[in-house]
């Protein structure tokens, strides 16, 4: 077997090569060395994936995101989100949360989450006298409830490697999601109470606002529930769910007059940048993959791994500690791209449901997200807010107790991934 | 930003817009007709996938030059500053040198894809590739210009993109 793909793809990435470029280098390495296949089809791996209509699922749920943010359907989200718990002890936390997850119903990005309650929330947390690095920490981690929330970019992903139906994947996301969100508010009470933060409202809102706060963010509400029922009974697939996503937003921020010709330009220019970043490093990967395939690395990996123990639980552990080091070093996408086809065999090999092991993958890489040394949410949140990263890690202790936890219920107990898909789709 | 810098940013924008607005129209326009028309339309699916193609390579070029894109600097930061400085210049050089030479295939690929017209709408496929010529080709000369405008001084921190997952 022929490691030096391998070699020069740690070595890239360690001297600070852009991922993309560097997952790029390793495979155009394997084409130049072995001989096995012209130069030429690097080229072609790489643009056939921008070709897969799975895929195009990506830019269109970004873009619903994006529209979501300039329409005035994030600010209504939030005002809802508000009117239910404002009053707590902690409220603005909790609403930092609860926003996360109504929110990642629309969008799809973790870091787009976090990018935009970190502009958003945290200076208004901040100006009622929450610690900024807290408000970050719950800013990062809350964000993770929306990559699993359907629709997920990470879950398109393992859909489209491992070939897993994406409309599973989505159904299965649900439960943990909501599981995810409570979680997070039982330990954002828990912290209120102990540093003893105020609430956002002195008393609870009263219902006729509640009801007035629900009509406005009702419609923006509506999309999730249409994108998951439309897939579920067949009316369009999850790409297809996109388009329909991004055209119900448009019509959402035309009906609350806030969406203006001016906001078309940075609407697509967003879009664009953050596709075109994901992307590259998917194409990349993909060009590797030849690599890989060519190789049979995933068959041999499987055996090795199948050797070290059939049993589904050892499995498990060996996986999600294996996916833990591994998100230390490569950046999530990039590693759910290059271990899901390696992973999906060695799992249904023993009987491991892939729908259910999807969740787990895409949590334990988001998870890898939020924690050092290479946790981009942390990142984006700590540039934005200007917490340095020891205080956002002292702060952020108790929500990875509480992540890591969740991993391991959702790890053993896979029908809370599972109910739901088997629900409707036997 | 140089006059000319303009010109290419104001070039990629318009064509990667204009792609991505035909791609979610024509995804739409595919939904639609299935369900609105008798006859459903075959090539909307090839059609988005040419346009994705444009869309992501004219925006990689785009966030390369803006330095955008997610790199671990990690083990880079913790190095003393010349050394930095040298594995810093060592890693643009070799990228340089990469980007080049995808180039160099692309265009290779671009001229053998001329005689092969996509499935339906008869879409000579070096039009797919001459995404990427003009993709790498920009990235190359860009890393390039770089690389004397600054004289590998190191950037510091990974960059912050909302992108990733």
């Amino acid at each position: 077997m022929d490691l030096l793909p391998v070699i020069v793809l740690l070595a890239a990435i360690a001297i600070g090569i852009p991922v993309g470029l560097a997952i790029g280098m390793a495979g155009l390495s394997f084409f130049l060395v072995s001989g096995a296949m012209p130069a030429e089809i690097f080229i072609q791996r790489m643009v056939a994936v921008t070709h897969s209509f799975p895929l195009l699922a990506i830019p269109l749920f970004v873009m619903t995101g994006v529209i979501m943010n300039k329409s005035g359907i994030t600010s209504r989200m939030m005002a809802f989100a508000e009117a239910l718990t404002g009053h707590w002890r902690g409220g603005l936390a909790q609403v930092n949360v609860l926003l996360s997850t109504l929110l990642g119903g629309v969008a799809g990005s973790a870091n787009a989450d976090a990018a935009m309650q970190s502009k958003i929330l945290v200076p208004e947390m901040s100006r009622r006298g929450y610690d900024v690095a807290l408000s970050s920490a719950i800013t990062a981690s809350s964000s993770i409830i929306s990559v699993i929330i359907p629709p997920g970019i990470g879950l398109i992903l393992y859909g489209f490697m491992g070939d897993v139906s994406v409309g599973k994947l989505f159904l299965a996301g649900i439960i943990p999601g909501i599981l995810l969100c409570i979680a997070m508010m039982i330990t954002v009470a828990v912290l209120a109470r102990k540093t003893n933060m105020k609430p956002a409202f002195d008393k609870p809102t009263s219902w006729p606002v509640r009801w007035q706060a629900f009509k406005g963010a009702f419609l923006a509400l509506l999309i999730p529930v249409g994108i998951v029922a439309g897939i579920r009974f067949g009316f369009f697939t999850p790409t297809e769910a996109g388009a329909m996503a991004v055209l119900f937003s448009i019509v959402i921020g035309l009906l609350l007059r806030e969406l203006k010709l001016k906001h078309i330009r940075p609407i697509l220019e967003q879009t664009i940048q953050a596709t075109a970043i994901v992307m590259l490093v998917i194409c990349m990967a993909n060009a590797f993959g030849f690599y890989m395939t060519w190789e049979r690395i995933p068959a041999e990996i499987a055996k090795a791994m199948l050797a070290l123990s059939e049993n589904p639980i050892v499995l498990l552990i060996l996986i999600n500690l294996l996916l833990i080091l591994v998100g230390m070093f490569i950046e999530g996408t990039a590693a759910l791209i290059l271990l899901t086809p390696i992973l999906v065999p060695v799992v249904t090999e023993v009987g491991i449901d892939p729908v259910h092991f999807g969740i787990v993958v895409v949590l334990n890489l988001t998870i890898a997200g939020v924690t050092p040394p290479l946790g981009t949410l942390m990142f984006t949140t700590c540039a934005i807010t200007g917490v340095s990263i020891p205080a956002f890690i002292k702060a952020a202790l108790p929500f990875y107790i509480v992540l890591f936890g969740m991993l391991l219920l959702l790890t053993f107990v896979p029908e809370f991934s599972l109910f739901l898909p088997d629900l409707t789709f036997s | 930003m140089t006059r000319l810098n303009k010109l290419v940013h104001w070039i990629e924008l318009a064509i990667s817009m204009a792609a991505l607005s035909a791609l979610f129209f024509s995804v739409l326009w595919g939904v639609l007709t299935r369900y609105v028309t008798e006859k459903p339309a075959v090539w909307t699916t090839e059609l988005s996938g040419i346009l994705f193609t444009w869309v992501v390579f004219v925006g990689a070029a785009s966030a390369l030059r803006s330095n955008q894109h997610i790199s671990v600097t990690l083990i880079v930061d913790l190095l003393p500053s010349q050394a930095r400085q040298l594995v810093t210049l060592l890693a643009r050089a070799l990228t340089i040198a990469f980007l080049f030479l995808v180039t160099y295939l692309a265009y290779q690929m671009m001229l053998k894809g001329a005689s092969r017209p996509s499935p339906v709408m008869r879409i000579p496929f070096s039009f797919v590739y001459l995404a990427t010529v003009l993709s790498f080709a920009e990235m190359s000369v860009s890393s390039l210009l770089r690389l004397f405008a600054e004289k590998g001084t190191p950037t510091n921190s990974t960059s912050v993109n909302e992108g990733s997952i």
